[in-house]
């Protein structure tokens, strides 16, 4: 029993800070002016994504420890994403592998529907960072299993798109009679992955903006003291920490169990739940947090420039896609009643 | 490596212990007999025997040392155990004062004397104890209390009046909190106590609860003199030990809640789905998801707790916000029951009676050991740092 990040995760975790700290500030509106190129290229380098086509070393509890890093730092680059491909596909997908190593950016869609009719792909998904992408990982429903396919970014028409997120650098993909590859890689383990990954963006986003709530409550005065020694505030702020607390054990046990998963199809369905509960209980208290961290800051994080939105952002971006309560609970429902 | 899972021998206790009370848990139970007896007379003499079991059984004192009685094994055990009795709603014992409390004190205040005779006495229910620190101008500012005791000749003599003394009534030991300083700011004059509640001077009066039972107690205590060696710990040191062993214990000693938790709601559960327009219906489908989910963030802190401890780290606040979020859930709980049952929530369905009971009942689970609101102050203080 060892319910913690080990001293190899932390150090991994304080590396890709590192490199995603030295990355400007994201403080600017579109039009979109950030290269999520070069912060994956130095992900890559740092090894994250292996080398050649060997696939990643990294494992859901990894991944998840340096999704909470890019939550953290709101760097304009799907690490998300990356995470996923990582864990979830280069170890079998040697071609996918190797790209994803070279430091090219995945453009992963997260939004939309696209389906194979006859040997043909057609529709509609919205991907982060899309314009930048080196590949398109897309995915597909329609004859047999849900799939994860491979696109190149020259085979399909893609429009910027305005989101929430003003850094996801989201692209509005249309495809219509698109020749359909061979099949992926099956639709499960990918779709987890980002799942999780995201939910653990979330939860370092909120992690973040609670940190620096404390401390501007902690030095802002009225009434000649710290707005936080005032039990309205404080209160506030603790409730916040509680639900820290439970965000982050349910993003470290998801990815347990689903590296448990990983040997075992007995531990399957934990891993299951443990996604599910995930999505339930950060789909509504990582954006709560974020929406109380505005509030105890009072006017100041209602100005464009401090920031605070920028996560804000993120957390809601990541969950209107890919960590909606709604989904985590009517899981968790269909589990206990059906 | 995050790891979360339990050794060979630890799933073998937990198998060794789910046998053992499918085999002596009184019969019947699992049905709408959740509580015991009615009748306190009664439920007294139950509760002791099953307690008394638990312990010839080997799953008393878990992990306490074997030299004073306990098992001596790890807080992870004690964890199991815990899931295990509450995974099956196990009657409540009659002394969880003395062993989530008095015991882990004594284990880490009292004199070797004091250790030998306290602990082994607690197990096997020789000692039942009861928890002198409440009084009525003393709740959250604990450390205000007024009872005083004062040193006379080779005696302590304690004067004042407790209240919300749980089990009192049966207790014949009990630990008190008393000033021994009254010039010394208030934190630093008090002092803890072990004394005999037949000492002349000790009139316990039951008072009536907001759940019709009485199960707490005014305590009053006139010119009740006890022995010089009677305090535990350091004299006029009892406020920092209380406090550092009570955060520890608010933290470990009562994981059987998560699993206790967890039956009720899947009780819940059943009785939904004997209700298939209300199963179907999004809103109780939505809020038994989110529910679910919440107690199983509640064992995933308990889990963080065992593994803190086992893995010789310190627990500090980690106590006061699992205590505050399984107490706020517990009571959503209820909520839910309460649109699950409709209007046979507070009609007389046998189905819905543990539920009608557990509403009020917990209640108090938000207002005990620290307020929900004395818990977000030792949050925002200890834990963020905040100015008070």
């Amino acid at each position: 029993m060892h319910f913690d990040f080990s001293f190899e995760q932390r150090t991994l975790a304080e590396s890709v800070a590192k490199i995603l700290k030295s990355f400007p500030p994201v403080t600017q509106a579109a039009p979109y002016p950030y290269d999520a190129g070069q912060p994956m290229k130095a992900l890559a380098a740092l090894g994250l994504f292996g080398e050649g086509e060997e696939g990643s070393p990294l494992g859901h509890t990894d991944a998840v420890a340096v999704a909470m890093e890019a939550g953290r730092t709101i760097v304009a680059a799907p690490v998300v994403e990356a995470l996923a491909v990582a864990v979830a596909l280069s170890g079998s997908r040697p071609d996918i592998a190797s790209r994803l190593a070279a430091g090219e950016v995945p453009g992963v869609a997260v939004s939309g529907g696209i389906e194979r009719i006859g040997g043909e792909l057609s529709g509609e998904a919205i991907v982060p960072h899309g314009a930048a992408a080196g590949f398109l990982l897309l995915p597909v429903a329609g004859e047999g299993a849900r799939d994860w396919i491979l696109v190149e970014p020259g085979d399909v028409e893609a429009a910027p798109v305005e989101t929430t997120d003003i850094t996801s650098g989201a692209a509005r993909l249309k495809i219509s009679g698109l020749p359909a590859p061979a099949a992926g890689n099956g639709a499960d383990g990918m779709d987890r992955a980002l799942r999780l990954f995201a939910l653990a963006e979330i939860v370092g986003a909120a992690d973040a903006c609670l940190e620096r709530t404390v401390a501007y409550i902690s030095e802002r005065k009225q009434f000649g003291k710290p707005i936080g020694s005032n039990q309205a505030v404080k209160h506030m702020a603790a409730d916040c920490a509680v639900s820290l607390e439970a965000m982050k054990a349910a993003v470290e046990y998801a990815g347990w169990a689903l590296d448990e998963a990983q040997e075992d199809t007995a531990a399957a369905e934990e891993a299951s739940l443990a996604l599910l509960s995930a999505a339930s209980y950060v789909g509504e208290h990582g954006r709560r947090v974020a929406e109380r961290c505005v509030q105890m800051h009072g006017g100041i994080a209602f100005t464009w420039d401090y920031g605070l939105h920028l996560p804000l952002r993120r957390i809601l971006f990541r969950t209107a896609t890919l960590a909606r309560m709604r989904d985590g609970r009517e899981g968790l429902a269909a589990h206990l009643l059906d | 490596m995050v790891d979360v899972s339990f050794t060979p021998e630890q799933n073998a206790f937990r198998m060794r212990l789910r046998g053992w009370l499918a085999e002596n848990l009184p019969p019947d139970w699992g049905g709408p007999r959740f509580m015991g007896p009615d009748d306190d007379a009664e439920n007294a003499p139950f509760q002791t025997d099953w307690e008394r079991r638990l312990y010839a059984a080997g799953y008393q004192g878990i992990h306490w040392p074997k030299a004073y009685g306990g098992q001596g094994l790890t807080l992870v055990e004690h964890l199991i155990a815990s899931e295990e009795l509450g995974r099956v709603s196990a009657p409540e014992g009659i002394n969880t004062l003395g062993k989530e409390l008095v015991g882990p004190i004594v284990l880490a205040l009292g004199t070797e004397e004091q250790k030998k005779t306290v602990i082994p006495r607690m197990l096997r229910l020789d000692d039942i104890w009861c928890q002198g620190f409440s009084e009525p101008d003393a709740g959250s500012d604990l450390a205000g209390l007024r009872t005083r005791a004062v040193r006379d000749g080779d005696h302590w003599v304690v004067n004042g009046q407790k209240l919300w003394t749980s089990f009192a009534h049966h207790a014949n030991k009990c630990i008190l909190l008393a000033r021994t300083d009254p010039d010394a700011p208030k934190h630093k004059g008090l002092t803890l106590f072990l004394l005999d509640m037949k000492t002349p001077g000790v009139t316990v009066r039951p008072l009536r609860q907001i759940t019709g039972r009485s199960e707490f107690n005014e305590v009053f205590f006139d010119n009740v003199r006890i022995p010089l060696d009677a305090h535990l710990g350091a004299v006029n040191e009892g406020w920092n030990a209380a406090v550092g062993v009570l955060g520890f214990e608010r933290a470990t000693a009562r994981f059987y809640r998560q699993s206790r938790f967890t039956a009720e709601f899947l009780q819940l559960i059943a009785s939904l789905k004997r209700r298939s327009d209300k199963a179907a219906d999004p809103w109780f489908r939505q809020r038994a998801g989110a529910l679910l989910a919440e107690l199983r963030m509640h064992r995933l802190m308990n889990l963080k707790v065992a593994s803190r401890v086992v893995n010789g780290r310190e627990i500090g606040s980690e106590a006061s916000v699992v205590k505050l979020f399984w107490s706020e859930m517990h009571q959503r709980i209820m909520d839910f029951a309460s649109e699950i049952f409709a209007e046979d929530f507070v009609l007389d369905l046998p189905e819905a009676e543990r539920f009608r009971f557990l509403y009020m009942h917990i209640r108090a689970e938000t207002i005990y050991a620290g307020t929900s609101e004395v818990q977000r102050n030792i949050i925002g203080e200890r834990m963020l740092g905040l100015g008070r």
